[in-house]
């Protein structure tokens, strides 16, 4: 922390800080933009994972705090989409791993603070055939292998594979297999669906 | 065409393979050869549609399902600072605001313009028509002193010869062209010299051109500058 010499302290003189004593603060409009850009994605990322909005709001904002941090100490910038997600994603794990130690609370999730699938140019029957085909998706999104529902997730919000990579700490080729695998799968139950 | 290794043993790309072309992300060369095995086989092609029809109804369920963050008064506050420091969207330069046929027209006429100037300052000046120094009368005569070199005129071959004592009618004499005619004569020098004919027309002194080829003498009046003004041919 910076530190201010006063008149009269001890010291005759007031110091100039020194540079290890000053931290740079990242540019307003570099921390800005990447906070539009990226607030909304990841906060879907985070509800997607199952997390109740007043605990995906926290990891939110946690997560653009240490992105500050990260900025104002020169961290590396390059696929700081990757970065951010990754730090979200970790963030995400360790209030999962928080909740289990926690008693049970009802969670506020996604059923309850989802909006309601609307259409103002589909029919009052094709809005309940949506809600419903939503509902059966987010279900078989749940019963998914963790790393696999992680992925499609991921990808749905626009990374790249490279960046679901450093998210999740995989390689491309085995993140590529992970949503192939789970895209199958859901793709098998959309048939089975389709075909009741 | 090299198959990218194959799940069934068959000739089919492996599936990571066909969802990495789906995406994009694979590199031009191996899209390509993927791309043409789709084109030209239904199973892997259907794989693909369905693939791409689960992967919209996700990024449905994304946009649609999951609930909008809560206003935040971080966001509230980055908003408002970076809203005060972008320029004006509506602020465009001018030429972005040009139609087509504008920016056509404004196109043509700096081009017109700047080949005008170019031809001005590129053209070479008409070559006067010859004309009597007598038209004006120099204040002094000439008199005659021992030869000067002339130094506008290239010559070929000059005799300097001692130039005849009597005075210069300098009515007889031919203002050059390029020549400044207001500027007296006096201190002036005649020099008289043989030339190809040839030097005289460049002088832009027209000479019939049956004598092409010729040696002709000519008195030339040299200016205080050196330059020559007026000159007659004498044979």
């Amino acid at each position: 922390m910076p530190r201010l010499i006063m008149a009269g302290d001890g010291d005759s003189a007031l110091a100039p800080w020194s540079e290890a004593e000053v931290t740079p603060i990242p540019t307003l409009q570099s921390l800005g933009e990447i906070f539009i850009e990226l607030r909304e994605p990841v906060w879907r990322y985070l509800l997607a994972l199952g997390l109740a909005a007043s605990e995906a709001e926290e990891v939110v904002q946690e997560t653009f705090l240490r992105l500050c941090q990260h900025l104002a100490s020169n961290g590396k910038q390059a696929n700081l989409r990757g970065w951010v997600f990754r730090v979200a994603h970790n963030l995400a794990r360790d209030e999962h791993r928080r909740r289990q130690r926690r008693p049970s609370e009802p969670l506020a999730g996604v059923e309850a603070n989802g909006r309601a699938y609307t259409d103002s140019l589909a029919t009052p029957e094709q809005q309940v055939i949506d809600q419903e085909r939503a509902l059966r998706l987010k279900s078989a999104l749940e019963r998914l292998p963790t790393r696999q529902r992680e992925c499609l997730h991921l990808r749905a919000e626009g990374l790249r594979y490279r960046e679901i990579a450093e998210v999740l700490g995989a390689g491309v080729s085995t993140v590529a297999d992970w949503v192939q695998q789970g895209l199958k799968t859901l793709g098998k139950e959309c048939d089975e669906n389709h075909r009741k | 065409m090299r198959i990218i290794g194959s799940n069934h043993g068959d000739s089919h790309p492996k599936e990571a393979q066909l969802l990495l072309a789906l995406d994009g992300e694979l590199e031009a060369r191996e899209a390509a050869i993927v791309g043409e095995h789709v084109a030209n086989c239904q199973a892997c092609r259907e794989k693909c549609d369905q693939w791409t029809m689960v992967s919209e109804r996700i990024e449905e369920y994304h946009r649609n399902c999951l609930p909008i963050p809560p206003s935040s008064a971080l966001a509230d506050e980055l908003d408002r600072l970076l809203a005060s420091k972008k320029p004006a969207a509506n602020l465009r330069s001018w030429w972005q605001s040009l139609t087509f046929p504008g920016a056509v027209a404004a196109f043509a006429s700096v081009a017109a313009a700047l080949l005008m100037l170019a031809w001005y300052f590129s053209r070479t000046p008409a070559v006067p028509a010859p004309r009597y120094v007598a038209v004006r009368t120099p204040p002094d005569t000439p008199r005659l002193t021992p030869a000067l070199v002339p130094t506008s005129v290239a010559h070929r071959s000059i005799r300097r010869r001692r130039a005849p004592s009597a005075p210069v009618d300098v009515d007889s004499f031919i203002a050059l062209p390029y020549s400044d005619t207001a500027l007296p004569l006096s201190g002036a020098t005649t020099l008289r010299v043989q030339l190809p004919v040839e030097d005289l027309w460049l002088a832009g002194v027209m000479v019939d051109s049956g004598r092409a080829g010729a040696i002709v003498q000519a008195d030339i009046i040299m200016g205080m500058d050196g330059l020559p003004r007026a000159m007659r041919l004498v044979q």
